[in-house]
């Protein structure tokens, strides 16, 4: 992993480069503040480490520089202080810096807080392979437009709900609302099992089709739980998987593959499921036009207790503002014209 | 005379880890000893120098100036692993920040002992 160090001392300098080197990163050096800029425009660096005094451009004053620049990735930004006061702490974090390290560096520290920045961006990787994934499945069905997008808010806002509910709040916390945000995007992606004479199909499915197309839920959850068995440490993978084997099950056994009812469906499935059906009822497919909201929300206060959890729906109904929103801001202006009003 | 060098030598000895600390510095050379002695080098021919531009600075009342190459000296002889400079120019730095000027006159002369006895440490080490 490329490091790039930022140092007006040459002394201080040689010291850092040694040992980030030693420790088995690939070192850029800057001098200050402009040039350690025009190496991090390259793109090529997501791991800074900036002395904090520094003539004309301060550490600080690069880190906002950084973070004030729209960039494709994040920047891990440790800051060198010889500074002890809280004062000078929240003036970096403030600035952005996501870490620090008091001079004279210690090279023990240094290499461990180098491993926390390392594990940091990669979750970041991890996310946007698993939100790549996604889209790679639904690059086969392109009439959803922004679908994985708007199903991940729709999520986050129910599950953000429930974890502050008094059922839940003991047993759910904001790690789980970041998973479900981070892996309901894949809840379709056994679509890429199913034939294109069936997925793609303009008009409505035959009996038989219609199996061939519930398939999608068994190859996703099949798929998902040979990775979540392979890691079994990572609890995002066991939960990409009860999504993809159960958003298509209904709160009162009708639904499938399994026929599961009630709490035996999975939390996240159950939020997936009526996220998924919300967003298909308010953009256009094939073989309907868009819902208005109205619409849409009519339809799943039908189903509290038959299709849906009655639990979720009232979040729903608590925050049918945001859903509105996300849809507005997500929405292709296309869905937007086709919109059928109740 | 030889009974005085060797008083001299124990002296010096019992003084030397707070004055330069061998073993920390080449720990954070991660062993390589070509740097320990080039940051060494740098070190010994910096420090005169600034020191002078200190003595300036504090003559001429330039605290911005004053303020800075405090600093950059402290951090300098934390790199080379010098505790004992380190802690006065840590001293020095907050007593010009609160513009305690007779403070900051009396730390400059601390250091300058300081610095002194350093050379000497370094000298018996060398010998060894």
């Amino acid at each position: 992993m490329r490091v790039l160090i930022v140092e007006d001392d040459c002394d201080a300098l040689d010291l850092l480069e040694n040992a980030v080197a030693y420790f088995g990163y690939d070192v850029t050096t800057a001098a200050n503040g402009a040039d350690a800029l025009e190496l991090i425009r390259s793109g090529q660096y997501q791991l800074v480490v900036s002395d904090w005094e520094m003539p004309e451009i301060s550490g600080p004053e690069l880190c906002r520089e950084i973070r004030r620049r729209v960039s494709s990735g994040y920047t891990y930004f440790i800051l060198l202080t010889a500074k002890t006061g809280i004062q000078s702490r929240v003036e970096g974090l403030r600035a952005g810096a996501d870490e620090f390290l008091s001079k004279p560096v210690d090279p023990e520290e240094l290499q461990v807080r180098l491993r926390v920045a390392e594990r940091i961006l990669a979750l970041e990787s991890r996310d946007l392979v698993i939100f790549s994934l996604a889209k790679l499945a639904e690059a086969r069905d392109p009439e959803t437009g922004a679908h994985l997008e708007r199903i991940r808010e729709y999520c986050r806002v129910l599950a953000q709900h429930l974890v502050q509910s008094p059922k839940h709040r003991h047993h759910l916390d904001g790690d789980f609302v970041q998973m479900l945000y981070m892996t309901s995007p894949l809840h379709d992606i056994g679509k890429v099992g199913i034939p294109d004479s069936v997925l793609l199909k303009p008009g409505p499915l035959t009996r038989d089709e219609f199996e061939i197309m519930k398939q999608h839920a068994v190859i996703g959850g099949t798929t998902l739980a040979a990775a979540a068995a392979a890691h079994p440490s990572a609890k995002y993978l066991q939960i990409a998987r009860d999504i993809a084997f159960t958003h298509h099950e209904k709160f009162d056994g009708s639904g499938y593959p399994y026929g599961l009812s009630g709490e035996a469906i999975p939390l996240c499935g159950r939020i997936v499921a009526l996220s998924d059906v919300y967003d298909a009822l308010t953009t256009p497919r094939v073989y309907k036009p868009a819902y208005s909201h109205e619409v849409a929300k009519n339809i799943i206060l039908d189903g509290k207790g038959k299709h849906f959890d009655p639990e979720i729906v009232e979040a729903f109904q608590a925050n049918e503002g945001r859903f509105i929103e996300i849809h507005q801001q997500l929405s292709t202006p296309a869905a937007d014209l086709a919109t059928v009003s109740a | 005379m030889n009974e005085n060098l060797t008083a001299d030598r124990k002296a010096a000895n019992t003084q030397t880890a707070n004055l330069f600390d061998l073993q920390q510095l080449v720990r954070r050379c991660m062993g390589r000893i070509e740097l320990a002695e080039r940051l060494l080098a740098s070190f010994e021919s910096r420090f005169p120098v600034d020191l002078s531009k200190i003595e300036a600075c504090l003559a001429a009342d330039d605290t911005a100036g004053l303020a800075r190459l405090v600093h950059q000296l402290k951090g300098a002889a934390a790199n080379v692993s010098a505790p004992d400079l380190y802690a006065i120019l840590s001293r020095m730095e907050l007593a010009v920040r609160d513009e305690h000027c007779d403070a900051a006159q009396n730390c400059l002369e601390e250091v300058q002992g300081v610095w002194d006895r350093y050379l000497l440490s370094k000298s018996v080490i060398e010998q060894r």
